[in-house]
């Protein structure tokens, strides 16, 4: 039975990052931020989450959207998106869509249509989810996060930001203000998702590959999956058997054997282990697939 | 006002249509109470258990509470065939979820608050979840707990056959004919066994209830129930009051398939609603609460059937319904679902048992069709094997083996009005598929196919019950119907509205239909079955030409000619000497001087209906009328990952008369899409302990705008003698064929027969690697 | 006597053009305030976890579920609910359409499947089918098997633009 009311938290929005300083300086624990709140707000109102203090991110509107910085010399082109951008920005952003295909193409399949307008691509980041769709997309793009905290900001590859299902190494006080995306032109990309249903699911696996070619051969490779362990995760043994290889269905085929080798799916509710097994090579045979056709 | 007939046939606006898409359309969460208090309920956290004590004594720390009932509070039981269910646990409790306590406070979080102090201790008792184990069938388990240890001391209907010292709460039998030998003389005989899962009605609309006591000695009830006279008879044994001290009031309802039939937590609010001191108390349900209130019966079947020359001569089936921990309308599924069992098909020898048996789970109750999904997955499944066994096409084995008008059902009736054979022959035509020339499956590259399947089935409608309806015709000219059928989407008022149309010439606009309401609207015995349109329809029908008799009685004696030839014109009646068109209000005033109401009354009334005989099954009439309906799917099964992409139905019912041709494929659209769900998708989870793990639409899955298929909804008309204006009922049948259908066709692609539903693609997968590895060792 | 107050806050919106000005409580749902602080009762509950769709309005202009949302993230938003589409009682087209076309049945999904469905076209006015049905696929409904709900969106978008 769920309790809807008098858990009593404070309720903040902050208008400037000194305001949020000062409050994060001053509350001592159970600060939780608030982005779009489509898990935040269900895990409170279910009881799984309780807080003291709710930080609503959405009064920095310098965290919402996405911008280009030109290559320049010594320097590859970049897209950043801020943190609190939404999930229905990057489905529809021509950009994304131009040079970072896995991305969007992850976006638009992310819950339904109201929730994708709220939710937000540092919320899906940050709520650690082992099949977040847009995670398996950001690893094989190199992303690199942006994190901020009273005390200071770092940079860390996204990879770097999960601990375990619903962890991360984010500090108590510490945000993602971030996501930024290195270009690479000659990129090919692709996202797949596999669900009970074929919309408004939690994926059983997700997967997402990056391919370059030189020459007729894969000059870079990037497989990532999502639902294929404790966190989403970079396959590779399957990219360092492709690379060098040429681009065909075969070999495409063989890594994903290799992939499910190095997966450890867990059995839920959702899926069993067995099962997750058992789609991991056709998704990921099918997904670099995809991607191969995006090269051109 | 330019006038429009819109009567019977024709595709008017539906009536509460305007209503709706204005967000006005009030449903129990919307209606709006001084002084209301709001309740919230305390459930068992175990499958079994006996309590050995309460302690509610700390809801009174917890500022507004105002009353809290347990098991002790209440006496009596209830049920709607066998009354084995207490309105709060007494001395144990039966399924995980099961009320135990209620506190009605003044708002809900201080009603949620309260229950936290609730203290009850339980003693955990061995539970049993699988039906047929419960049932003491299984060789290796035979000695199960009892759920019911006076299952014999209950009162209950005659429809319900217990056996003593069981969990068998009802067994239907059915005996035709000799099935060993028709065995024994067979050219094969193929015995199989299925099973449906649990599954959810998720009606969008949450459960929701309103009791209050009124100071003027009536109990008043506001609730979100499809049988408003079902719950005053039972309410009124329960708490000591006659009917007529019982006020059920239907406001418009979410969505029912049959969730809400019988009475389920109207007692609890009841109850609490005796110690408010007249203030209204409301309880409405989260939708993980709404989950366990009630569900769909699970089903294991076994089926063996054997054929000679291409045709089905003898079938033995075997059903363990699971109807959790009360019977509420099991044994009458059993029993419905089981004259039906058998299949659309003439079979001459049949040999049937139903069990409908307790299980420690939540109580299952109606779900649109009865039984029919369930039945329908194991014999057209099995239909498909029987059909390849015989080197035949699916479809062509179809035609060769349905019943028709004039041949003699499992039970003995002599059939009349058969539309099997022409909703097969419809959808075939739709879909291109030659009787005996099933096109081969398309390969798609990747492990992808294209196939078609095809399915069929029928359903008894259930015996004749009476259904009563007035027509107030005012002098203004405005009507006013009122009838106890209740309208949950499916349309019935507009076709209540078009008939009076229909038969007083009376434009739609000027017809309003009364919500149910059982101290206005007359006698209905449920809004189930498909029985609207034939029963209330039929009522209403007669209503209204009773109205139109008086009026032509007034024209005679105002016009100076015979009753008969006054006729309705554009909403007038003529006058057949001058030709001129007088309005009702007018003629009334002239007749009588005004100031009085034309009230028309019609009753259902059906001779000739039969029981069904304990031993055999048999019987000549048991159900008022049958529906058919014929499915073709068209699906891409992905044999690498389980995956199906349903892309077309092709779905052909027979409805007899179209009396609004919109509403009926909507009932086929919305029918097909609630068989594809949960033959593909849905199922309750259950934990060993039997708790729920998927209570919720994050886990429980239905389908989406998305899934959902092309539908190409077909309509055959084969009229019904007695149905008004040849109508036979619709809502049911369409939910039978469809997800059969798409399993035939992913069994042609993979030939693994994969036997429980959903299938879900993990389930498929799995069941085709292992079909696969046993192919290899055999 | 136990009953803890929730903490407050003041809140300043538009709802259906009309401006407001309340204090309510930080936990109070945007759902709750809607339904029972304004009385807009085509706000409907169908599962309270964001999963059928049934609570949808409109927050600046994008269609929303307003169940997991607090009333106190709207501030400084403007809301509209289905009351706030048919302009002084009168029906919108796209209201129009659901009627015209057969996309009502019980109702119950009605309000928030046409706040979807608004909140597309304003985005998107000339949607296919498929995008169409991508952009409900949040509003569950168990009546129709949604396919008059298409018809009855597409139908709108061609009336549109026909009078463009
Ligand atoms: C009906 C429904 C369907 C869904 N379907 C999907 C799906 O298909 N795929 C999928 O991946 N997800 C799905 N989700 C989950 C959810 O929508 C996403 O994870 C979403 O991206 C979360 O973003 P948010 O802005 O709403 O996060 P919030 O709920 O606001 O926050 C989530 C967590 O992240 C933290 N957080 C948020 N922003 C930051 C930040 N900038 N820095 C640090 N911490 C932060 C919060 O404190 C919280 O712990 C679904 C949710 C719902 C309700
Ligand atoms: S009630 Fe808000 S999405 Fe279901
Ligand atoms: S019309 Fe009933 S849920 Fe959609």
């Amino acid at each position: 039975m769920i309790e809807q009311r008098g858990k009593g938290y404070e309720y903040c929005r902050p208008g400037s990052w000194e305001e949020l300083a000062a409050i994060l300086c001053k509350a001592e624990a159970g600060v939780m931020f608030l982005a779009g709140g489509t898990d935040l707000a269900v895990d409170l109102r279910t009881g799984k989450k309780s807080c003291a203090h709710l930080v609503d991110l959405k009064g920095l509107t310098e965290l919402q959207g996405i911008a280009e910085t030109a290559a320049e010399e010594g320097k590859k082109g970049e897209i950043c998106i801020g943190s609190l951008t939404s999930i229905h920005q990057l489905e529809i952003n021509p950009l994304l869509q131009e040079k970072a295909a896995a991305l969007p193409e992850a976006a638009c399949q992310l819950g339904s249509r109201q929730v994708r307008n709220r939710a937000t691509l540092g919320g899906n980041l940050a709520n650690a989810s082992p099949t977040a769709d847009t995670a398996a997309p950001l690893l094989v793009l190199d992303a690199f996060l942006e994190l901020w905290s009273p005390s200071g900001s770092r940079h860390i590859p996204v990879e770097d930001l999960w601990q375990k299902a619903g962890k991360t190494f984010l500090a108590a006080d510490e945000i993602i203000r971030q996501i930024t995306l290195p270009l690479a032109p000659g990129r090919g990309t692709a996202f797949m998702k596999l669900g009970p249903r074929q919309a408004m699911d939690i994926a059983i696996i997700n997967a997402a590959a990056s391919l370059e070619l030189e020459d007729g051969r894969i000059s870079q490779v990037r497989i990532a999956l999502g639902g294929a362990g404790e966190r989403p995760l970079r396959m590779k043994q399957a990219e360092a058997f492709l690379l060098g290889k040429e681009a065909t269905a075969e070999h495409f085929a063989q890594a994903g054997v290799l992939a499910a080798q190095e997966s450890s799916p867990r059995s839920s509710r959702r899926a069993s282990r067995e099962y997750r097994l058992a789609t991991i090579p056709v998704l990921t045979e099918r997904v670099l697939l995809k991607a191969l056709s995006r090269l051109s | 006002m330019t006038y429009k007939h819109e009567g019977v046939g024709e595709a008017p606006l539906r009536i509460d249509g305007d209503i709706k898409v204005l967000g006005k359309a009030e449903y129990v969460q919307d209606l709006e109470y001084a002084n209301l208090l709001e309740a919230a309920v305390l459930t068992s956290p175990y499958a079994s258990a006996k309590i050995l004590a309460i302690d509610v004594s700390g809801v009174w720390q917890v500022e507004g509470v105002k009353a809290v009932v347990t098991g002790r509070d209440v006496d009596g039981l209830y049920g709607t065939t066998v009354q084995d269910r207490p309105v709060l646990a007494r001395d144990r409790v039966r399924y995980a979820g099961e009320p135990v306590a209620a506190v009605a406070a003044i708002n809900k979080a201080a009603a949620m608050l309260a229950l936290t102090k609730i203290r009850v201790e339980y003693e955990e008792t061995i539970a049993v979840f699988d039906p047929e184990e419960a049932a003491g069938m299984k060789e290796d388990k035979k000695t199960v707990p009892l759920l019911h240890e006076n299952l014999m001391d209950y009162e209950r209907e005659i429809t319900a056959m217990p056996v003593a010292g069981s969990n068998i709460c009802s067994h239907f039998k059915l005996r035709k004919g000799d099935v060993e030998k028709a065995f024994s003389e067979a050219d094969f005989v193929l015995e199989e066994e299925y099973e449906v899962p649990r599954n959810h009605h998720c009606c969008i609309e949450p459960y929701g209830v309103v009791a209050q006591m009124e100071r003027e000695g009536t109990l008043h009830i506001w609730t979100c129930n499809q049988s408003p006279y079902v719950l005053q008879r039972n309410l009124a044994a329960l708490f000591g009051l006659s009917w007529n001290q019982v006020r059920v009031t239907i406001p418009t309802l979410g969505g029912g398939f049959g969730s809400k039939i019988y009475p389920s937590l109207e007692p609890l609010v009841v109850a609490l609603a005796q110690k408010t001191d007249h203030r209204p108390v409301r309880l409405l349900l989260s939708r993980e609460e709404e989950f366990l209130r009630i569900t769909n019966h699970g089903c294991k079947i076994k089926i063996k059937s054997g054929v000679k020359e291409g045709k089905v001569t003898a079938r033995q089936m075997a059903a363990y319904w699971d109807t959790g921990a009360y019977a509420d309308c099991g044994p009458l599924v059993a029993r419905n679902s089981g004259f039906t069992f058998a299949g659309p098909y003439k079979i001459d020898n049949v040999k049937l048992d139903a069990y409908s048996v307790y299980t420690n789970l939540p109580v299952a109750t109606a779900f649109r069709g009865y039984g029919i999904p369930h039945v329908t997955w194991a014999y057209e499944l099995h239909t498909d094997r029987l059909a390849e066994k015989a080197g035949i096409d699916p479809l062509q084995f179809r035609l060769d083996n349905v019943i028709q008008t004039g041949d003699i059902s499992h039970t003995g009736e002599e059939m009349q009005a058969v539309g099997m054979k022409g909703c097969l022959e419809a959808v075939a035509e739709a879909a291109g598929w030659q009787p005996g020339q099933r096109p081969a499956p398309v390969d798609l590259g990747n492990g992808r196919y294209r196939s078609l399947g095809v399915a069929c089935s029928w359903k008894g409608s259930m015996r004749h019950y009476g259904s009563s309806a007035t027509v107030r015709i005012m002098e203004e000219g405005s009507v006013e119907v009122n009838v106890s059928n209740v309208d949950m989407g499916q349309g019935s008022s507009t076709i209540f509205a078009q008939m009076v149309a229909e038969e007083t010439g009376i434009p739609l606009s000027k017809i309003r239909v009364q919500h149910p309401d059982t101290f206005i609207t007359p006698y209905d015995r449920t809004t189930s079955a498909s029985r609207g349109t034939f029963h209330a329809g039929t009522a209403v029908m007669e209503a209204a030409k009773d109205a139109w008799r008086q009026i032509q009685e007034y024209g005679a004696q105002v016009f100076g000619c015979r009753p008969e030839e006054v006729k309705s014109s554009e909403g007038k009646v003529l006058n057949p000497k001058t030709g001129e068109g007088l309005s009702i209000g007018k003629l009334i005033n002239q007749a009588v001087m005004g100031g009085i109401d034309i009230i028309g009354k019609g009753h259902s009334r059906m001779k000739g209906g039969t029981g069904l005989d304990k031993e055999t099954g048999q019987g000549a009439n048991p159900t008022s009328f049958w529906m058919y309906a014929a499915d073709i799917a068209e699906v891409e099964t992905d044999t690498r990952t389980g995956e199906l992409k349903v892309l077309k139905i092709y779905a052909a019912s027979d409805v007899g008369k179209a009396i609004n041709p919109v509403n009926c494929r909507q009932q086929i659209e919305g029918g097909v899409t609630m068989g594809l769900g949960i033959g593909l998708m849905e199922e309750m989870l259950f934990d060993e302990k039997g708790r729920l793990l998927n209570g919720n639409f994050h886990d429980y899955k239905i389908p989406t705008a998305v899934d959902v298929p092309e539908i190409i909804p077909l309509l055959v008309e084969v009229p019904h003698p007695l149905g008004p204006y040849g109508a036979k009922g619709l809502g049911e049948a369409p939910v039978g064929p469809a997800a059969p259908a798409v399993a035939n066709a992913v069994y042609q692609v993979t030939g693994i027969a994969v036997r429980r539903s959903p299938l879900r693609p993990e389930n498929l997968k799995l069941s085709w690697q292992k079909g696969k590895e046993a192919e290899l060792r055999d | 006597m136990e009953h803890k107050e929730a903490n407050s806050r003041k809140i300043k919106l538009l709802v259906n053009n009309v401006a407001r000005e309340d204090t309510v409580p930080v936990d109070l749902r945007l759902a709750d305030y809607l339904r029972d602080w304004l009385n807009l009762k085509s706000v409907k509950e169908g599962c309270g976890v964001g999963d059928c769709g049934a609570c949808t309005v409109l927050l600046d202009g994008k269609a929303v579920v307003s169940c997991i949302i607090m009333a106190v993230e709207a501030d400084g938003s403007s809301i509209v609910t289905l009351e706030g589409l048919a302009a002084e009682g009168k029906m919108s087209d796209l209201q129009e359409a659901f009627l015209a076309k057969g996309a009502v049945q019980c109702g119950f999904c009605t309000p928030g499947m046409i706040m979807t469905a608004a909140g597309l076209l304003a985005e998107n006015p000339q949607p296919t089918a498929e995008e169409i049905k991508r952009a409900v696929a949040g509003n569950l409904c168990r009546c129709t098997g949604y396919q008059k709900i298409i018809e009855a969106v597409l139908y709108t978008a061609e009336i549109r633009n026909q009078k463009d």
